[in-house]
This record gives structure tokens, C-alpha cells and sequence, in this order.
């Protein structure tokens, strides 16, 4: 199972290249490295994570974005910021940027790397961490059962 | 909960099967009625077992290795044996425990229990006060319930808590979890009703798949919660599989990267019925039953009976609908049996998942669960579905909690 930077989501190794729950790419740990994991076994495998990080826990690819923009992960948690010029403060960049619209997988809270859409948000801590609003994950829109009569 | 109890289900994982987890009816006597009762306890099963003959069960799960047996029922502590047998599963070298429903749970049989060296007890608390009577029937059963948590835990016992989830309760989730972390509980069991026995009389009580879009990701921010509380929150077989929380909701540690795999029953766990039935695990329809332990050894019936066999040679081929062609198919291999028989008759298609729903969710679509033939009125019995695809946003009826627990057969 590959472990996606994105969202934490598990896709089988051989089912796609793409998580298969946000469709963030997956990167794979190099064929030599599966290899030498099943050869070796467990032992083998805590060695080469020493070296190499956990299998399946590889970083999404940073993508370049339109006209020079790229998008970066400044909190560290997978989850990519906007198109920005950052890493290119040219004019071209600019102009692309002011006509680019942004991506819909934003970032909601890119200085932290606990805030971002699908997190898990724990009811009551006053945090919105999946930012859909509210605090927790009820759905405001959607009613939920509320026993008012006693029983029989 | 210690760690060793903690890690059951993971470090039997690469051994060859044996009964290492075993729950046991004791006796289908019960002081409640519930609403929900998969097993349709009240009334003693006819020919249950004598005291004798269970404690020849203790010596035989023994020699089999068994590590866990948990005391069920009805009410387990209706059996006249209830005491003796706990203390021979704890000389047996085997780890007794109970779950119950906590209406007897007085001051002294709390004593007698840790006494008899019972290792834990588990309290049904299915919601807040009206909602958790409303399920189980009984006004003042969510009050004995809480006081048979705070007895145990006074008599020195570790507690643990199990929920049963579904549309009546599940708005409770995250208030109840507060209740019970006051109680001071150890671990919290979560898990979905299936339409078994008195629940599959009243469909408009169970979740529909889709609501597992809304309820799996707040049970695995409880679980988030819970961890940082110091309590276990470990998913029922049934809840799940393969959502984006997927590693969260299974793994014990936060640095952990268990997932679900595959129904473990007849591999690990064994369900023993009141009358000595043996079968792979104790939600497992009657049709799962291998033998009795009046008719032949429980070993015998282990190794030789087909019944309790069909998880351990399974493949993706034994999967169908959605099941067969799913990513996930050979780690899954269709989530729960007894959840996906109860549905449709026979395992391998479990609508109840989450990926499932996600994965519909993102066609803007949704399967519904339609109740189609009635179940006939036996413990652990279940009528049949079929499922109905319509858009994501169809019309979807908000029925009273007076609705909700009906009886309303196919």
C-alpha cells in the first residue's frame, strides 16, 4: 500500500498512480528499494526506511504551475498552497498569475500543517481544521436525529 | 486498556489459525428487550449449556490456545454458572471478559467479578439518555448502564464502552464519547448496526451507505480525540474500509499504518452460541454454525467444518458487484460477513464502506438500501436488500426517533 502525502489516504500498489482518494500523485519507492525490502524482509525494510523514509510515504510532486507560477507546501503537510511567483519574481510570472485561476485543491491554512480540506477535525476544540466552517464535521445543512420523547 | 489487549489483533496476525479470540453466548436470557438486538435475546435459547458442559468448553478453548474469551449473552450473568466459568477461564490461563448491558452490574457482583478474576467488562451505551432507552427499550436502562461503569471501575476493574450506530443515535457520537471519558473507560468500541435479527425488522432505524460519508470521518476525529484522552477507540468489524482515515481509524498508534484486512472469522475469532454451536464468529448467521460442542470437539469442528473455513481460502473471485472490481479487493475481500449476508443473503458486496460511498459520491451518486423480503423471526437472522443507485442529492425522508425503531417488515 502507498501512502498518499496529500490526504493520508492508503492506494494499493498496483492500482494506481494517482491517490486514489484526493488524485494527488503517488510517488513510488524506487523498484530497487521494493526489492531489497522483500528479499530482506522486516529487518531489511526498518534499514532501508532509516535511509530512505517509511515505504509508501514519498512526497506528491511539486507541480510547476502556468506562465512560470509554481505552487508550494509552505506548512509541510502535503498540501499544496496557490499558484504563486515565489520561486520566479519575473513579470511574464506576474501577468500569469493575475490571469491564472487558482486551483480548487488550495490549501485552506498553508502556515498550518494541521488546517487543510479532508483533515480529520475533532469536534469541540474550537479548531475548523478541515475548514469546511464549523468546528467538527457536521454537516450544518444536513439534520441530525435528536431524540426529544421519553421512551415507552 | 494494557497494551497486550491492545495489540490482540495484530500480533496473532501472521500465525496459522486458531480460536485465539472467542466470544461466547453464554445464555440468550436477557433483562432487556433491545430494539436492535441482532440476536433476538429475552428467552434462553432451548438446550443451552449446563455449567458443566461449559466449563469442559473452557478446558477444550485451553488446549485449542484460545487468549481472550468474551462473556456475552442475552445477559451472560443470567447463566447460573456465570462466576464458576469465569474463574475457570482465568485458572484456564485465558484472559475472561464481559460485555453487558450493565442492568445487574450491582455493587457486589462488581466484587465477585474481579474476585473471579474477570480482566475487563464492556457497557452497551448506545446514545445519550432518550436515545440509548428509546433503543433498548427500556426507560432507565442509559442510567444502570452508566452505574455499572462507575461500579465496575470502582470495584477496580478496566471499563470499556460499545456503541451500536445507526440513524437514531448517531447524532449522540461525539456528546456520549464525553460522557463515557468521564467515566473514566479505557477503550470505546464503534461499530454499525447490521440488519440482524430485531434490527433487520426495522430498516428505517440503519444507516444508509451514504451516511457512512458523514460518520466515518467523525469517528475517526474521536479517535484522534480519544487518543490524546489516553482511550482506545477501535472501530467495529463493520465500520470502514479503505476512506482516506483509513490507518487512522485502525491503528492503535498515531505513527501506525494498520489497515483492515479481511474478515478474520474461523482464522482467529470463534463465536460459541448458548446451545454449544460453534461458528467463526458470534454475529455470523445460523447458517455459519460448523457443529456443536455436544457433537464432536470444538478442535475437530475448527479444522473439518467448512463452515468456519470460508474466510481462510478466500480470493477476489468469492467477491461480487462493487466488491469484485474495487481497488481495494484483495486486502478487503468485502468487509464484514455477517454486515454483507445480512444484506444481501450471502459475504463478499458490502454497500456499508466508505471508500464505496466516496467513490459513488464523487459520480454524484448514492446506493439505498430497500428492504425487499422480511427476516423470519430467528436469532441472528436477516431479511434480504436490494440496492437502489439514484443522484447524491435525491429527496431523503427525516423520519421521528419514534419512527426510526418500528417494526416495518418488507
Amino acid at each position: 500500500m502507498l501512502t498518499c502525502s496529500s490526504c493520508d489516504g492508503l492506494t494499493p500498489a498496483t492500482a494506481s498512480s494517482t491517490c486514489l482518494h484526493c488524485e494527488a500523485p503517488l510517488r513510488r519507492p524506487p523498484r530497487w528499494v521494493l526489492r531489497m525490502t522483500k528479499l530482506l524482509g522486516p529487518a531489511g525494510a526498518i534499514l532501508l526506511a532509516a535511509c530512505y523514509g517509511a515505504p509508501g510515504r514519498y512526497h506528491a510532486e511539486r507541480p510547476m504551475g502556468p506562465g512560470g507560477t509554481t505552487r508550494v507546501d509552505h506548512d509541510g503537510d502535503g498540501n499544496l498552497g496557490p499558484y504563486t511567483c515565489e520561486q520566479n519574481p519575473s513579470p511574464q510570472c506576474a501577468d500569469a498569475l493575475q490571469r491564472e485561476v487558482q486551483p480548487p485543491d488550495v490549501d485552506c491554512d498553508d502556515n498550518d500543517p494541521k488546517r487543510y480540506h479532508g483533515a480529520a477535525d475533532l469536534d469541540g476544540d474550537g479548531i475548523d481544521q478541515n475548514c469546511d466552517g464549523v468546528d467538527g464535521w457536521r454537516d450544518p445543512n444536513k439534520p441530525t436525529p435528536v431524540a426529544t420523547d421519553p421512551a415507552p | 486498556m494494557n497494551d497486550s489487549r491492545a495489540r490482540r489483533r495484530l500480533d496473532v496476525i501472521t500465525e496459522q489459525p486458531f480460536p485465539a479470540y472467542v466470544v461466547w453466548e453464554l445464555t440468550l436470557a436477557c433483562d432487556h428487550a433491545c430494539t436492535h438486538c441482532g440476536s433476538r435475546a429475552g428467552v434462553a435459547r432451548e438446550g443451552e449449556l449446563s455449567t458443566d458442559e461449559a466449563l469442559e468448553v473452557v478446558r477444550q478453548l485451553a488446549a485449542l490456545g484460545t487468549r481472550e474469551v468474551v462473556l456475552i449473552g442475552g445477559e451472560a450473568y443470567l447463566h447460573a454458572g456465570f462466576l464458576e466459568i469465569v474463574r475457570a477461564l482465568r485458572a484456564a490461563g485465558i484472559a475472561p471478559a464481559l460485555t453487558t448491558g450493565g442492568r445487574g452490574i450491582t455493587e457486589e457482583l462488581a466484587a465477585q467479578l474481579v474476585r473471579a478474576g474477570l480482566a475487563y467488562a464492556s457497557v452497551s451505551v448506545d446514545g445519550l439518555e432518550v436515545t440509548h432507552d428509546r433503543m433498548r427499550n427500556l426507560r432507565g436502562s442509559w442510567r444502570s448502564a452508566m452505574t455499572a461503569l462507575e461500579r465496575l471501575r470502582a470495584a477496580g476493574l478496566p471499563t470499556s464502552s460499545n456503541i451500536n450506530l445507526n440513524r437514531l443515535n448517531h447524532g449522540d457520537l461525539e456528546a456520549l464519547y464525553t460522557e463515557l471519558h468521564a467515566r473514566g473507560i479505557g477503550s470505546w468500541q464503534v461499530q454499525i448496526t447490521a440488519p440482524l435479527g430485531r434490527a433487520a425488522d426495522r430498516p428505517d432505524l440503519l444507516l444508509q451507505p451514504w451516511d457512512l460519508l458523514d460518520v466515518v470521518p467523525r469517528v475517526a476525529a474521536l479517535k484522534l480525540r480519544a487518543r490524546a484522552d489516553g482511550i482506545v477507540l477501535t472501530p467495529g468489524n463493520n465500520l470502514g474500509y479503505f476512506g482516506p482515515e483509513e490507518t487512522q481509524l485502525r491503528s492503535i498508534e498515531a505513527a501506525d499504518r494498520d489497515h483492515w484486512r479481511g474478515c478474520q472469522a474461523g482464522k482467529f475469532v470463534m463465536g460459541i452460541e448458548a446451545n454449544g454451536g460453534i461458528k467463526g464468529c458470534p454475529s455470523l448467521q445460523p447458517a455459519y454454525v460448523g457443529g456443536t460442542t455436544r457433537e464432536r470437539s470444538i478442535a475437530e469442528t475448527w479444522t473439518t467444518a467448512p463452515e468456519l473455513a470460508f474466510t481462510r481460502n478466500r480470493t477476489v473471485d468469492d467477491l461480487w458487484g462493487f466488491c469484485r472490481t474495487c481497488a481495494f479487493a484483495e486486502h478487503c475481500m468485502g468487509g464484514c460477513s455477517f454486515t454483507a449476508h445480512s444484506i444481501f443473503g450471502r459475504p463478499g458486496n458490502n454497500p456499508y464502506c466508505h471508500y464505496r460511498a466516496r467513490t459513488l459520491a464523487k459520480q454524484g451518486l448514492r446506493e439505498r438500501l430497500v428492504p425487499a423480503t422480511a427476516a423470519p423471526g430467528e436469532p441472528f437472522d436477516h431479511g434480504t436488500f436490494t440496492l437502489v443507485i439514484e443522484p447524491l442529492a435525491a429527496p431523503d425522508a427525516v423520519l421521528p426517533p419514534e419512527r426510526l425503531v418500528q417494526i416495518r417488515r418488507a
